[in-house]
Order: C-alpha cells, then sequence, then structure tokens
C-alpha cells in the first residue's frame, strides 16, 4: 500500500479530476468510519462526507506538505465539517449503541501499522497513555463521538463541571506532553 | 473574556478543535478567528495534534451515490476529454523508445513517469466480485489510464480510465517485468466498447504474472511482438501492488 497521496495531492490543486477520484478513492473509506462515528446517523455522515471533500476539491491548493501529511489534512477538514455540522443542529442528540463504544473510547491512536510509523501519532499515542483514566476517556468520546460536555456528563453520568474539568486538564496535559516530546 | 490572554486562546482553540466548544461560545470563537492569527495558529496546532487518532480507523463501504453527488456539485464531467491523453510529446516518446528493460524500475523515474498505485482503491465501488485489484497503469504524463484487475486464474480486466485510442493496425501487448530481468509478455489486450479490456491467462503467463513487479503496455504490430520483447513504444506502465 504505496498510494503517494501527496503527488495525487498536488495534482488536484491543479485540477486533476482523476487525481481527486483517485485520492477520494483511497481515503474516503477511513474518513467516512470517522464521520459515522461523530454524527452518528447515515444520512447526515453521507451529507458531511460529500460536503467535506467539496471543500477538499476547492482548497487542494492550500494544503501545504509541511504541515503534515494528507491524512491529516484531510481528516481535519473532515472532522471540522462533521463537528460544525453537529454544533448547528443545537440541542438534538441521537446516541445510537454503539457496539464498539467503549473500546473506541480507550482507542489510542493506530491499530493501522501506517499510524504506527508516523511519529506524530506515536507521540500522540504515548501523551493519551499519561492522561488519567477519566481525561482519556472523556477526550476520545469527544473526539469519535463528536459528544458535547453536556452528552459527556450524561454519558459518564457525572456532574457537568467534573466533566468539564476532564476535558480541560486532559487537554493541557496533553499539550504539555507533546511540546516536550516535540523538543 | 480577555482572548487576548495566551492559555485561554489555547484552552478556546483546544476545545474548538476537540469539538466541546459550542452555542453561543462556539460561535464567538468562530468570528475571532476569522481575523486573528494567533488563534487560527492555535487552531491549527491544535488540529495536528489531535488529527492522528483518527488514523486509526477501520475503512468504512462508502455508498457510491455520495461520488456521485460530489462529482456532480463540483460540475466533474462523468468522462474525461478525450483528446488530453494521447499528447505524448515527441522527446517523450524518444525516451520511451531508449528505454532500457532491464532497468525498468530507475528508468521509469528517469523518465519522469510517476507511478501510481491506488491500493484496493476501486475495489469496493467499482466491482463486488472477488476480484483483485492488481495495478493502475500510468502514461508518460503520469495519467493513470489502466486499472489493472485479476478477474480469475485465466482472464486479467483492464478498465480504461479515459478513451482508449490504438493506433490503426497496431494492437497492445501486456508485459510482465520481474525484479530482475526482461519483460516478458503476458498476451495482447482485446479491448471491447467503453475502453474495457481483456488478456487471457495461460499457465505460463499465470508464472510471470506472479513474478511480476511492474506492468507495463506496449504498441506492437498485429499478432504482438515478434521478438518476445517489447518492440514499440511504451505507453502505459505501473507498479504491481500486491
Amino acid at each position: 500500500m504505496a498510494i503517494d497521496l501527496a503527488v495525487l495531492m498536488s495534482q488536484v490543486s491543479q485540477g486533476d479530476q482523476r487525481a481527486f477520484e483517485a485520492l477520494y478513492r483511497d481515503t474516503s473509506g477511513r474518513l467516512y468510519a470517522l464521520v459515522l462515528r461523530i454524527v452518528r446517523r447515515r444520512e447526515l455522515a453521507d451529507e458531511v462526507l460529500q460536503e467535506a471533500f467539496v471543500k477538499v476539491w476547492h482548497a487542494a491548493d492550500s494544503y501545504q506538505p509541511e504541515r503534515g501529511a494528507v491524512h491529516h489534512w484531510l481528516s481535519t477538514i473532515v472532522r471540522r465539517t462533521a463537528i460544525d455540522r453537529l454544533r448547528k443542529n443545537t440541542g438534538e442528540l441521537v446516541v445510537e449503541p454503539m457496539s464498539d463504544w467503549e473500546s473506541l473510547a480507550d482507542m489510542k491512536p493506530g491499530p493501522a501499522e501506517q499510524a504506527l510509523r508516523d511519529a506524530d501519532s506515536r507521540r500522540l499515542s504515548r501523551c493519551m497513555d499519561d492522561l488519567d483514566e477519566h481525561q482519556k476517556h472523556s477526550i476520545a468520546l469527544a473526539f469519535f463521538q463528536g459528544m458535547t460536555h453536556r452528552e459527556l456528563a450524561q454519558h459518564l453520568d457525572t456532574p457537568l463541571g467534573t466533566v468539564k474539568a476532564w476535558v480541560r486538564r486532559g487537554l493541557d496535559r496533553l499539550r504539555s506532553c507533546l511540546r516536550e516530546s516535540a523538543s | 473574556m480577555n482572548y487576548q490572554d495566551k492559555e485561554l486562546q489555547q484552552r478556546l482553540a483546544a476545545e474548538y478543535v476537540l469539538g466541546t466548544l459550542q452555542g453561543l461560545a462556539r460561535r464567538r470563537f468562530q468570528r475571532l478567528l476569522a481575523d486573528d492569527l494567533d488563534l487560527q495558529q492555535a487552531v491549527k496546532v491544535w488540529e495536528r495534534r489531535l488529527s492522528p487518532l483518527a488514523l486509526g480507523l477501520p475503512n468504512e463501504a462508502v455508498p457510491e451515490a455520495i461520488w456521485t453527488s460530489i462529482r456532480e456539485r463540483i460540475g466533474l464531467s462523468a468522462q474525461q476529454p478525450q483528446a488530453q491523453m494521447m499528447l505524448v510529446n515527441a522527446q517523450t516518446l524518444k525516451r520511451l523508445r531508449t528505454w532500457r528493460w532491464a532497468a525498468m524500475g530507475n528508468a521509469a523515474v528517469a523518465a519522469g513517469l510517476v507511478v501510481f498505485i491506488v491500493f484496493g482503491a476501486l475495489k469496493n465501488a467499482i466491482h463486488r466480485q472477488p476480484i483483485t485489484d492488481l495495478a493502475v497503469l500510468s502514461s508518460a504524463q503520469a495519467e493513470p489510464v489502466w486499472i489493472v484487475r485479476q478477474r480469475d486464474v485465466s482472464t486479467l480486466e483492464l478498465s480504461g480510465l479515459s478513451h482508449i485510442v490504438v493506433p490503426a493496425g497496431r494492437v497492445l501487448e501486456l508485459w510482465a517485468i520481474p525484479a530482475h530481468g526482461a519483460p516478458v509478455s503476458l498476451g495482447l489486450l482485446r479491448i471491447s466498447a467503453h475502453d474495457q479490456a481483456q488478456v487471457s491467462l495461460v499457465t505460463l503467463s499465470l508464472q510471470r504474472l506472479k513474478q511480476a513487479k511492474t506492468l507495463a503496455i506496449s504498441v506492437e504490430p498485429i499478432g504482438g511482438s515478434s521478438t518476445g520483447a517489447p518492440t514499440g513504444e511504451v505507453r502505459y506502465s505501473g507498479k504491481v501492488v500486491i
């Protein structure tokens, strides 16, 4: 598996339609999985993926290789689109039971080999391990399930203030850990 | 709230990226983000920090309708313009003719061929049959032109990604190139309508295919190369992905 996404991206930025399709074919499966987990409804997920790839097509020339791998860039766009979409429909939360809910929350970056090879992933993985269980759990739920503080509180059956503190401290700690390991 | 406070900026950016910043606070943050370079930078850094989490997810089958809608929304044509592909410039052709086959791996790079390998890319989308994607063959301009799949032990299927034009009185021949050694023929392409083609494999070709690191297509006289090695120009090539 050695598709060179960076080469594809540079062609997409020049308006190469076939490169865009190849990029879509190669990456959409994993990105769709991410969207589905965040928005939890298929028809919404379909719209989000669509919207995100339309953005990718139009914003391809703003992709800068030095800012990180194409996968990162794509998943960032997709996630941002998904979260924005969720936050627009305020208040309504559809919690559908997910069999892998708990395992997701425990998830560290990448069973995928590729992720393990990636220096950023390894660092993040180490730093996630550094967090206490509550912090890790709430950050993972927010990331993968798109949960708000309130939804986290409800799901974890914990007062809102406590959950907010878990998230905030978790993120603070993540930041200092990632900074240290980067330097 | 003092948005100039660096610590606060960091926290808001982190929660914005994570998605826990919501409602009024999120909208206010988005408004500030539009003009504030520091905030934009903080958001980018957080996106970079957290995005590796997403890499670990397994693939999910994507409904084909999504791609159709994307294509419609950005005004992509279903078919590529036909002329574009065959415009191989004279310089490139010359280089291709002098291409030394035995050193093909390096020569491909030297000749400026960018090889695309689309791993399983179209597997889910186009066919549900248990067929294997073998390679994507690109033109001298690095445009992906053929997807090569193995349908069964005796048939290779090639799908043209653009309109394929074969010069009159010529045929296309598919070659397998092992890691070390000369190219060996896998057979001639039987091109049908809609830019689809098939190559029938005999036992010998199957063994050759197994050892192939690269596949390539050359233009040959009717009946195929008579020398056992490519004689005409090499139009397409690509690495074998499995």
